[in-house]
């Protein structure tokens, strides 16, 4: 787990028996491979669901992705990644970064990042509190400031794949 | 030269002969079958730059304006058949018109800001405006994805400013007019809201407001420049209720900022947000220049004001003017009217009052100086002086409700002058530019019965007599906003 989570390309925060990355700069089959193993341990019902997320629309092509999946209305209002079901960042290598959830439980799951363009580990806001880098929602909600768990929510009863356009 | 006075006397447009043949017809016909108002050929707008051309010149140029004359407007307003819905929100574009001794010439140039950009690859709107609303808008990230530049254009260090009031100034280049890019004043700052308004102190140093109505805290940001570009200082201070701010007023010791009456609330975009609330008494906040902290808060009748003239102190206290509106029709009401090319009339005329505070700074006293004018304009090299002003006027009897006619006001007699374009002209920001015997006045205007844009030049303290020189074309450029004159 330890040589997992220095690897560079992506780290896992939190949650990671939901994951696996996909596309060319996210494809680590050394991680995959462990992966499965974790979620056969972690998730041993029957049902199962992937969620694939792809983000486009970055400013540069490079960076990192910060990415946090939520489960219900409490944990993303709370805003902590600590209340997330799965945090992770991920070093952006092209246009479209993309990774996906296996084995969820049927449910609304909501997605939330940003692009760490300058690699400081956070979403710059100036003095008003107004984010500078991209950021995202699932379902692409929201027009000014963050949208409500409800409107960001995808529903995952089988395979889905969510497209988040950076703004 | 006696063809001049004819014109003036007559009060037509001046220099009619020359352009005589071209004309639009008195309603056109719209995209959509119905008739569009003749003038509102000034909402059409542009797709593309204009490139240098000559123009036309009728008089003679005083040396006095040798140099470039720079506005800046809303000139994009279609994409992909789609079209902006209020005069706040097409792309703003800076036409330059250059004197010398070989005569004049004009060209106007899109700022190249970060949204004219990404739609210009996209081929269609991605956003929407602060008065528009459109099928498939995208989120925006911040206030900058809505940047459009186009209110106003000053100098600062060898640049220009292409200035919106939302978002930070796009700074350009004053011969190419190419767009450097964003200008942030620190880090901090980047895509905090910075005015169109400016002003510039007497040791050339920059002086502005930044207005935050639209948060749930509504905030205003002082900020001060240094002559060098180099930001001094800022901040931040949070106001008692967000009311639209577009403009101030600074004086040797203070900025006077009024926090109006058209209050953000609930609405789908920016400009549905602002309600007018005639029982909420707008406040006069007067900060001190020194430390930028608030001196005194003064509540006066519930007003909406766009711009001020200058301000000036002196043992009995401090003063200053403003064309103050009745309402927020202006923005809710007229300028969405003038976007869509729609005849009507839906605001009256901004009326020139003075603002004169005691030396405590607690009571005010406004006086109306019964003239209506808009974009008042002074002489800069006296900013803190009682200043006659120069404005537009003849709104009220305008058949486009827009200005037709340029005024200068004595803020303290009253004393009025005026030139009257006359029936389908449109007469536009008028700047003041020093030379002798009492200066210039110089304005752009459109010509919508001709189709012709122009820019006429006045002596300043005989405006009645009509111009004494006058450049037009037969293009027809998007009624603007603001500008300066940059002296060769």
């Amino acid at each position: 787990m330890k040589t997992l989570l220095a690897m560079p390309k992506l780290r896992v925060l939190r949650g990671l028996q939901f994951l696996e990355t996909l596309g060319a700069a996210q494809d680590l089959p050394v991680l995959r491979k462990l992966f499965s193993v974790t979620a056969m341990c972690f998730v041993p019902g029957a049902f199962s669901a992937d969620l694939t997320i792809t983000v486009d629309n970055f400013d540069k092509p490079e960076g990192t992705v910060y990415l946090s999946v939520f489960n219900s209305k409490e944990s993303y209002d709370s805003g902590e990644t600590d209340a997330a079901i799965l945090a992770a960042q991920g070093k952006l290598r092209g246009p479209t970064y993309s990774l996906t959830l296996h084995d969820l439980q049927p449910g609304n799951y909501a997605v939330r990042l940003f692009h760490d363009e300058n690699g400081n580990g956070e979403l710059d806001s100036n003095m008003l509190g107004i984010p500078k880098e991209g950021y995202g929602f699932s379902n692409n909600a929201g027009r000014m400031g963050p949208p409500s768990f409800e409107d960001a929510a995808v529903s995952v009863t089988d395979n889905t794949t969510a497209t988040i356009s950076l703004r | 030269m006696k063809a001049l006075a004819v014109a003036a006397s007559a009060h037509a447009a001046p220099f009619p002969s020359a352009f005589a043949a071209t004309g639009t017809d008195p309603a056109r016909a719209s995209a959509n079958g119905t008739d569009t108002p003749a003038w509102s050929v000034g909402f059409d707008g542009v797709s593309e730059d204009l490139p240098r051309q000559r123009i036309e010149l009728e008089g003679e140029i005083p040396r006095s304006c040798f140099g470039s004359l720079f506005r800046n407007g809303p000139a994009l307003y279609e994409r992909a058949g789609e079209r902006y819905q209020h005069w706040f929100d097409p792309d703003g574009m800076i036409q330059a018109f250059r004197f010398d001794e070989r005569g004049v010439s004009h060209e106007g140039r899109f700022v190249r800001t970060r949204k004219f950009q990404q739609e210009q690859a996209a081929g269609r709107f991605l956003y929407n405006g602060a008065g528009s609303l459109f099928e498939n808008a995208q989120a925006a990230r911040n206030n900058e994805s809505t940047n459009v530049a186009n209110i106003n254009v000053q100098p600062l260090n060898g640049e220009l400013l292409a200035l919106w009031e939302a978002g930070m100034p796009y700074a350009l280049d004053p011969e190419t007019l190419a767009t450097h890019g964003p200008r942030s004043w620190s880090e901090e700052l980047a895509g905090v809201p910075f005015s169109a308004h400016p002003k510039f102190d007497e040791n050339g140093d920059l002086w502005n407001i930044g207005s935050v109505p639209w948060l749930h805290l509504p905030k205003l940001v002082l900020y001060h420049v240094g002559a060098n570009g180099k930001l001094r200082t800022a901040k931040m201070h949070g106001l008692d209720f967000g009311g639209y701010i577009h403009d101030f007023v600074l004086t040797p010791e203070y900025l006077v900022v009024l926090n109006s009456s058209a209050v953000f609330g609930s609405g789908h975009s920016f400009v549905d947000q602002m309600h007018w609330q005639p029982q909420q008494a707008s406040q006069l906040l007067v900060f001190q220049r020194s430390d930028l902290s608030l001196r005194a808060k003064v509540e006066v009748p519930a007003s909406f004001v766009f711009h001020f003239g200058n301000g000036w102190q002196d043992r009995d206290g401090l003063h200053f003017t403003a064309c103050q509106y009745e309402d927020s029709k202006i923005v809710t009401d007229s300028m969405r009217r003038f976007a869509q090319q729609q005849a009507g009339a839906t605001h009256a005329a901004p009326t020139l009052v003075r603002y004169d505070l005691d030396r405590r700074l607690q009571r005010v006293q406004i006086t109306n100086l019964n003239s209506d004018m808009e974009f008042p304009n002074f002489d800069l090299r006296n900013p803190f002086s009682p200043q006659t002003l120069l404005g537009t006027s003849g709104e009220a009897t305008s058949e486009s409700t827009l200005a037709r006619a340029i005024s200068s006001v004595d803020p303290l007699t009253a004393e009025k002058q005026s030139f009257d374009y006359g029936d389908g002209v449109i007469a536009q920001e008028a700047l003041f530019i020093a030379g002798p015997e009492g200066g210039y006045a110089m304005q752009g205007f459109l010509d919508y019965e001709r189709g012709l844009s122009g820019v006429a030049i006045f002596r300043a303290n005989r405006l009645a007599d009509g111009p004494i020189a006058q450049a037009t074309m037969e293009r027809v450029l998007p009624l603007g906003f603001h500008g300066c004159f940059v002296a060769a």
